[in-house]
């Protein structure tokens, strides 16, 4: 058996078939995401945080419902609000759950897996999402700024001292929650329609930013599916430890927009339940692309070994899920 | 004046939106995409025309508020080596496939995909039929143990449909045309799971369209591909159909096959089979993927 053969007509048909499923699902969350951008204070996010920790970074988590971002926007909108006061351990937390837990990402991990129980799926990866998010945020939360944020984050001037940041420090919650406070820079007064260009604007930028890591994710991903002879993965399928690792370093290779990668999971037929959830899981919060973003905002070492726990955590927690199943 | 950045950007969403409208309105997208999730293609892909309209026709100034964000300096790059090669791999890749696209999958994806002879696991009771495509690989070295057909058992399985009435219109298979019933691949694969589907089908004559395949001497394969959401999730149907005289037509050429159905039992499966009368070429048809039903369809009360 050959177990590799390309064929360049083959690969254009898988390749545009992604890039016409994910596409749509795509610039819904970048107009989303332009539109929170223009008309969304920053303010609005921080000024209604709970003073308990826990129900701080478990609100943030849920705040992905109500503001969703897909992976790539919303790491920028993370730099922008910790900057603004928004405690680290919130905006990981945020950072984890939003790409999972925003309803567009449900409706095509619904839609994608039509035919292999969808509601099933959908709520299980929005929970287990949400589920480790929310640990990670607790652990941060015990961790100091120095060892979380890079250099450039941790320098960046404040003009003016901690509300938020202070209130959970003074409850002795870690004594670095956050960098400042909520700036005094509300969103310039634009009338209706300049902030709708504004919106669109940036959906625009984040469609093409986006769009960037979906060419490649979605050409990898049709190499996989249209050369590689099926029935030389399939022995990674029969072993479910096997076939949720080698997943999850799949889906941190082709680096997936969230709201596209239930459509690739789901074409894995013959892989076990807990690969495809960890696939789904994993991707969103950590891939290729994500490790260089999140090096705008975390220090080197700190992304590494957060990427290897997220592997173990996940790969654990799906492959206890798949076992109970 | 418009940056270069912006107009690289303009043209960028333009490219995207003008090959996402195309094949839409050139009906090229059913090769590709479920029904379900056409339309949508056709919003963003007029969205993305509107979107690069706006950033190549409006001044800076409109979107200062925009770039008032921090994200701006990462996101919104200058035109640098990172911009170029950024609009290299977002233009190129798209156009050259929507250019050398053949609208479908080659012999070199099936080899490598496998097709599937039946559909269901044997012991899978029909009630799944609704809610979950397994199905069964089957090597091209199994043998047929027998016939099934006319002797099959009719016995009613649990959740099985209560009449032959009604299991027909939830097939959705039309009343006769001309001498022969005109059916999908799909409906005699579900028939084939159900005894008593199996009756309403089993020495009639029928008429179905696929790609063509050959095997042998004396049989050959018709193809489709049954698709959940996109063409790459496609898993590829073959039904087996006999024939005296193997025809001299191309590999995966749409072929259209009349002939005759039985159910063979193969292992603990069974699988239909037909036998032709008269096969012929045709051009392929406008909605070339097949589609599995909704539960909705499925349960629909058959009409009076």
């Amino acid at each position: 058996m050959n177990w590799f053969t390309f064929n360049l007509q083959d690969f254009s048909v898988a390749f545009l078939s992604i890039l016409f499923e994910g596409v749509p699902f795509m610039f819904i969350g970048t107009l989303i995401s332009g539109i929170i951008d223009a008309f969304v204070p920053s303010e609005t996010m921080t000024k209604y945080l709970p003073r308990n920790p826990l129900a701080a970074i478990a609100l943030s988590g849920v705040l992905g419902v109500a503001f969703p971002m897909c992976e790539c926007g919303v790491v920028p909108v993370i730099r922008r609000m910790i900057r603004k006061g928004l405690p680290v351990s919130c905006a990981l937390t945020y950072l984890l759950a939003a790409p999972i837990v925003n309803p567009i990402v449900a409706i095509s991990t619904f839609a994608a897996f039509r035919g292999q129980h969808p509601a099933l799926v959908m709520s299980t990866r929005v929970a287990m999402g949400f589920a480790v998010a929310l640990l990670c945020g607790l652990l941060v939360h015990r961790l100091p700024l120095s060892k979380v944020l890079n250099r450039e984050m941790i320098s960046f001037p404040s003009k003016r001292r901690l509300s938020l940041g202070s209130r959970l420090s003074a409850q002795g919650q870690g004594d670095e929650g956050s960098l400042a406070s909520p700036l005094d820079d509300p969103l310039p007064k634009k009338s209706f329609w300049k902030k709708m260009l504004s919106a669109v604007r940036c959906a625009s930028f984040d469609f093409l930013d986006v769009g960037f890591y979906l060419v490649i994710g979605a050409a990898i991903a049709s190499v996989f599916n249209t050369a590689v002879h099926r029935d030389a993965i399939l022995p990674l399928a029969q072993n479910s430890a096997l076939a949720t690792g080698c997943m999850m370093i799949l889906a941190l290779l082709l680096s997936l927009c969230s709201t596209s990668d239930a459509f690739i999971a789901a074409s894995f037929i013959t892989f076990p339940f807990a690969a495809k959830l960890a696939f789904m899981v994993f991707g969103p919060m950590m891939d290729v692309k994500l490790l260089f973003m999140y090096g705008l905002v975390f220090r080197k070492r700190f992304t590494m070994a957060f990427a290897l726990a997220l592997f173990l955590l996940i790969g654990t927690l799906c492959l206890g899920l798949g076992y109970f199943r | 004046m418009p940056t270069a950045g912006r107009v690289l950007a303009a043209i960028t969403l333009a490219e995207w939106g003008a090959i996402l409208t195309y094949f839409y309105c050139s009906g090229r997208l059913a090769s590709y995409l479920h029904p379900i999730f056409r339309p949508l293609v056709l919003v963003t892909g007029i969205l993305l025309l509107a979107s690069a309209g706006c950033i190549l026709c409006f001044d800076e100034s409109c979107f200062q508020l925009a770039c008032d964000d921090v994200g701006c300096e990462t996101r919104h790059g200058k035109m640098a080596l990172g911009g170029l090669l950024s609009f290299a791999v977002l233009v190129s890749p798209i156009a050259f496939a929507a250019k050398i696209s053949p609208d479908s999958f080659g012999s070199g994806f099936i080899q490598n995909r496998g097709v599937r002879q039946t559909i269901f696991p044997a012991k899978a009771p029909p009630d799944r039929w609704a809610s979950s495509p397994i199905f069964t690989r089957r090597s091209s070295s199994q043998t047929l143990t027998g016939p099934v057909s006319p002797g099959l058992s009719a016995r009613k399985l649990p959740g099985s449909v209560p009449s032959s009435r009604q299991t027909s219109a939830a097939f959705s298979t039309p009343a006769t045309s001309g001498d022969y019933r005109p059916v999908g691949i799909l409906d005699l694969m579900r028939a084939a799971q159900n005894p008593v589907v199996r009756q309403d089908f089993d020495g009639k004559r029928v008429g179905l369209t696929g790609r063509f395949l050959p095997k042998n001497a004396n049989h050959f394969e018709l193809v489709c591909a049954f698709v959940t959401c996109c063409a790459v999730d496609a898993q590829l149907l073959a039904l087996r159909v006999d024939t005296n005289d193997i025809p001299l037509l191309e590999k995966l050429t749409w072929t259209k096959v009349i002939g005759r159905v039985t159910f063979v039992k193969v292992g603990e499966d069974t699988m239909p089979v037909v036998t032709a009368e008269t096969v012929a070429a045709i051009p392929a048809p406008k909605e070339p993927l097949v589609y599995g039903p909704t539960r909705q369809q499925l349960n629909r009360p058959a009409p009076r």
